[in-house]
């Protein structure tokens, strides 16, 4: 039901022209079942392409729920709610315990994680619409060469701590802030956004989701929850003959090569790197969390209240000859400037703080990411790569036994190269 | 060879991509130009219509100009909304024509596809996977340099906050005793602001032609309503104009200027304040604890100065949005500053200011709509109160953090009288049509229980009421002097005197005084019965409150400083530049 507004200033009067102003409202609330529909859409979209992809081995399935998906979490729901942006929800919660979670907010950020569990990422392969729409943008995909694709991804790593400290801050929702395909879902937005929204659908054309593999910090929970999940994507329905036609087929780097011939025991040189990777490891997380110290102050000052404090500040001193409307305003409010100092520094402190936690991570993440680059594990098939998968079905149909399967020419194949 | 049918599609799908594509991208250039040129032509952004505008505050009445601007704003308006109109229906095509873009493209790169050849690529090399191998590791461990810059580069725009406020050894301060506050006038109707002091020489009658009775007299360079007060021989007072607030510092035996020390507040600039001629930009009376004298001015500048003229240090409490211009004198307990802000139900409020440095204790919101009375502190059973006024309640608070001893609420009309506390009652001047005395030791809200006693007559609408504890005086703004029993409120004698009031009535000793808005003085005997002992003429008009003191009367006039006194010499000072 719409709700009358009360006006805060006497409009202007129409007294030539006649114009009446028409009665400003407030859009109603939606619907309770409608966010429980949504949930519902959710998990039943998960369950499908699960099926799609595990089961049937679709990838027209997948093709045909991502559009489902563009349509209604993007283009209907308008990209929100989100389960990338739930992350930040559940953070604010665990910090704040004045700050309630709605269960649909509860919904879109665990049940993905509980699907990834079980199934992989197989909220990647069509049920979120950032995914999908990249997934749909995708026409020539290059190969990013695995440096820059490695480490481009600790993007997403550094983004999810960011988010986490601004969000456990009240700093902010950084991910709702920079979502690059909201504005397109909504049709309007910041220039900036839109146009950083479409310039990663361009890049996207030739790039497989680069949002998804660089930047997407529910990707990173993802991939660590599909990274021990009970049941995964197999590149082969039957076994992996070694035919190697497979390994240009992911747009998104994730099959590992089989390396059947990796020694069982590591030569002297990858010893000597492992030992001194294992010894880095506590440096980089101390030189996280020193850097982490550094950049948590600056970083304070996205918080409003820091903001308005160091505005203040800059006044009060007089380092600055003018108000801005924000310190007018709580100038003529009734507000304790001595409070708003306080809890300033209480804030800062805080940012300095979990910007030293982010930092650890960082360090730990980077270095971990070096010490799994330094182990060569042996593997006698081509797979796809657990963490890194999107469960898009695009690699099935390079496998000779799957064309087989389904009763399609096989093309002619080169010998195992391992025997 | 290959069906006629797939050829059409294989050659269809792809101009229909690379059409669509073109589309796109010239829509997608449309669409950024328009909205560059939505930016240089909006509404808001056009500096030809903010000109126009400025002309216009210059020119209120010019027709010419204001048709020009309509139809200047009409026609802006009109662009605006046709490049809305642009944008929308381009975005809209230009998502059909992705779809189209799409679904064409993906064909024909279904058509041409080829599986992949891996006979072609030659045998794996793992020397060349390994050399991979390290050169990613490099390039993930170069992202931790990436972090790293990135983390010093933000660190420069470090947020700098003020330090913590150190804590107030409020032990090693000294403050004065009641004693000594009770020997001087250290604020606004002296030390528990009742207006009186027990001494004995007030003259009863001067003459300003012929210098009878009058000390010394000195000019007051800028003009203010605030009155003087004092501490032993000094005389501080404030005066200001729209450039400069200054506090003087006289010398009170001899008139002679001391000081006049400009208030210096750099950089921020706050709106000058709208204030009405009769409160102007010095209305508010100092207040002093003997070490520092503390001011305050309409554009909510509060300041604290030592003796000597220096500037010790000043914030800005502003904006302030009185409608009439702040009032409200300050008051001072211990180490607390005490600044009673009173200009609407949403914005008024109480401060406590560290008197030692200025930082702000506590601060505590107030219902009150804009109020021009004082704040006071007393002692009620061995305990302070900060007692307040302003419509619709009266409300004590504990000064030393600011929380709320008890409340009653009834008053209401523009509220300037303070109150003042005598015989264990607050009494307050209700403009809105009572005189009522209230027990100042209750808690909570004392609304529903009845005053102590109440009375309609001669209430004061702008002078505050001055008591010794066995009378209390009122008087109105046309002239009207009441006195009471402040004990039971009832009323001893009255008498209407032909002439209008601001100040408010001072009790010295056995004499009552009372000063004109035309600077005309009236002393009557501090008696259960009137009898008017003499009438004076200043010669200039007077709004500020008189001093009494141990010798003589402190006065402030229109432009001068008075020093009155029985059978004194003339002394009649400029200030010294």
């Amino acid at each position: 039901m719409a709700q009358v507004v009360a006006q805060r200033f006497p409009p202007p009067q129409f007294t030539e022209t006649g114009h009446v102003l028409p009665l400003p409202t407030e859009p109603a609330v939606r619907a309770l079942w409608l966010d429980y529909l949504d949930a519902g859409v959710l998990i039943a979209a998960l369950a499908l392409v699960s099926w799609l992809v595990l089961r049937r081995r679709s990838r027209s399935g997948v093709v045909a729920v991502g559009i489902f998906s563009v349509l209604y979490f993007g283009f209907w729901r308008k990209g929100c709610i989100c389960s990338i942006g739930s992350i930040q929800n559940l953070s604010q919660a665990l910090f704040d315990s004045s700050f309630g979670v709605p269960l649909t907010v509860l919904a879109f950020g665990l049940v993905p994680l509980l699907f990834a569990l079980f199934f992989g990422r197989t909220f990647c392969a069509a049920v979120c619409p950032h995914g999908a729409l990249q997934d749909l943008v995708l026409l020539k995909p290059v190969k990013v060469p695995a440096w820059l694709d490695h480490s481009l991804r600790m993007l997403a790593w550094i983004y999810l701590g960011l988010a986490v400290v601004f969000a456990a801050t009240g700093g902010g929702y950084i991910i709702c802030q920079y979502d690059p395909f909201v504005p397109i879902f909504r049709l309007s937005g910041s220039l900036t956004m839109v146009l950083f929204g479409v310039s990663l659908l361009a890049v996207g054309i030739f790039v497989g989701r680069p949002y998804c593999r660089f930047l997407c910090p529910y990707g990173v929970l993802l991939g660590l929850a599909a990274s021990v999940s009970k049941w995964r994507v197999r590149i082969t329905p039957d076994t992996c003959t070694q035919c190697r036609l497979c390994e240009e087929s992911c747009a998104f780097g994730a099959i590992n090569k089989s390396a059947v011939d990796a020694p069982a025991r590591p030569p002297a040189a990858d010893k000597r790197r492992l030992m001194l990777l294992l010894v880095l490891l506590p440096v980089l997380i101390g030189g996280g969390i020193g850097l982490g110290g550094l950049a948590g102050g600056a970083l304070a000052g996205k918080h409003r209240i820091v903001n308005l404090a160091e505005r203040l500040q800059l006044e009060e001193s007089g380092a600055v000859q003018d108000t801005t409307d924000a310190s007018a305003a709580f100038r003529a409010g009734n507000h304790s400037i001595a409070t708003l100092y306080a809890e300033a520094r209480a804030l800062h402190h805080r940012y300095v703080v979990a910007a030293r936690w982010c930092g650890a991570w960082i360090g730990l993440v980077i270095g971990f990411k070096l010490l799994s680059l330094a182990i060569v594990r042996r593997r006698t098939d081509y797979e796809a790569d657990q963490a890194h998968c999107l469960s898009c079905a695009r690699c099935y149909r390079s496998c000779p036994q799957e064309l087989q399967r389904l009763g399609l020419p096989v093309p002619e194949t080169p010998k195992p190269a391992n025997g | 060879m290959k069906p006629l049918s797939q050829t059409i599609w294989k050659q269809g799908s792809l101009a229909v991509a690379i059409a669509s594509g073109v589309f796109l991208v010239l829509m997608g250039g449309l669409l950024l130009f328009n909205q560059a040129q939505g930016k240089v032509a909006g509404l808001v952004q056009s500096t030809e219509l903010v000109r126009l505008h400025e002309q216009l505050r210059q020119r209120p009445q010019d027709e010419a100009l204001k048709q020009r601007i309509r139809k200047l704003d009409l026609q802006l308006r009109q662009n605006s909304f046709t490049e809305l109109r642009i944008s929308h229906n381009g975005t809209r095509a230009m998502i059909a024509v992705t779809v189209l873009f799409l679904a064409s493209a993906h064909l024909a790169r279904k058509q041409r596809q080829k599986l992949p050849d891996p006979l072609t690529w030659g045998p794996r090399r793992p020397a060349e996977e390994n050399r991979i191998r390290l050169k990613t590791q490099y390039a993930v461990a170069a992202m931790f340099g990436v972090a790293a810059v990135a983390a010093v580069g933000i660190s420069l725009h470090a947020v700098r906050l003020p330090s913590p406020p150190a804590p107030v050894q409020v032990a090693a301060i000294r403050f004065p005793t009641a004693a000594e506050m009770r020997e001087n006038w250290p604020a606004f109707r002296g030390f528990d602001g009742s207006g009186h002091r027990e001494v004995s020489a007030i003259p009863a009658t001067w003459n300003v032609a012929s210098g009878q009775g009058i000390r010394w007299k000195t000019e007051v360079p800028l003009p203010g309503m605030s009155s003087p007060i004092r501490w032993t021989n000094a005389l501080f007072l404030t005066g200001a104009n729209a450039q400069s607030n200054v506090v003087y510092r006289f010398d009170a035996d001899s008139g002679k200027l001391v000081w006049a020390t400009t208030l210096r507040m750099t950089g921020s600039k706050m709106p000058g304040p709208k204030v009405m001629e009769d409160t102007g930009l010095a209305a508010p009376t100092p207040v002093t604890d003997g070490q520092r004298i503390y001011a305050i001015f309409a554009n909510a500048e509060v300041a604290a100065l030592d003796f000597s003229g220096k500037q010790l240090w000043i914030r800005n409490l502003g904006p302030l949005d009185n409608p009439y211009g702040h009032a409200a004198s300050l008051a001072i307990y211990q180490d607390r500053l005490l600044v009673q802000l009173d200009q609407g139900e949403a914005t008024s409020k109480l401060v406590a200011l560290n008197a030692g440095t200025g930082q702000e204790l506590w601060r505590v919101a107030r219902p009150i709509v804009g109020s021009w009375a004082s704040p006071i502190v007393v002692e009620v059973e061995g305990k302070p109160q900060l007692i307040t006024c302003g419509e619709p309640w009266v409300i004590s608070y504990n000064p030393l953090d600011g929380s709320e001893l008890w409340r009653a609420n009834g008053l209401g009309g523009e509220f300037a009288p303070s109150p003042i506390y005598a015989g264990g009652k607050i009494i307050i001047c209700n403009p809105g049509g009572d005189v009522r005395a209230i027990p100042a030791n209750g808690s909570g809200d004392l609304s529903p229980k009845p005053a102590a006693w109440k009375t309609d007559a001669g209430v004061p609408d702008v002078s505050s009421p001055a008591s010794d504890g066995r009378r209390l005086y009122l008087l109105t703004g046309d002239g009207q002097l009441s006195c009471l029993d402040p004990g039971s409120g009832q009323v001893k004698w009255k008498h209407e005197f032909k002439d209008d009031f601001y100040s408010s009535p001072v009790i010295g000793g056995s004499r009552v005084i009372i000063v004109s808005r035309k600077g005309v003085a009236y002393v009557m005997e501090n008696a259960d019965a009137f009898r008017e002992l003499g009438k004076s003429e200043l010669g200039e008009d007077c709004n500020a409150t008189p001093v009494p003191d141990r010798q003589c009367l402190y006065l402030r006039g229109g432009k001068h400083l008075f020093c009155l006194a029985e059978s004194a010499p003339v002394a009649v000072k400029s200030p010294e530049k």
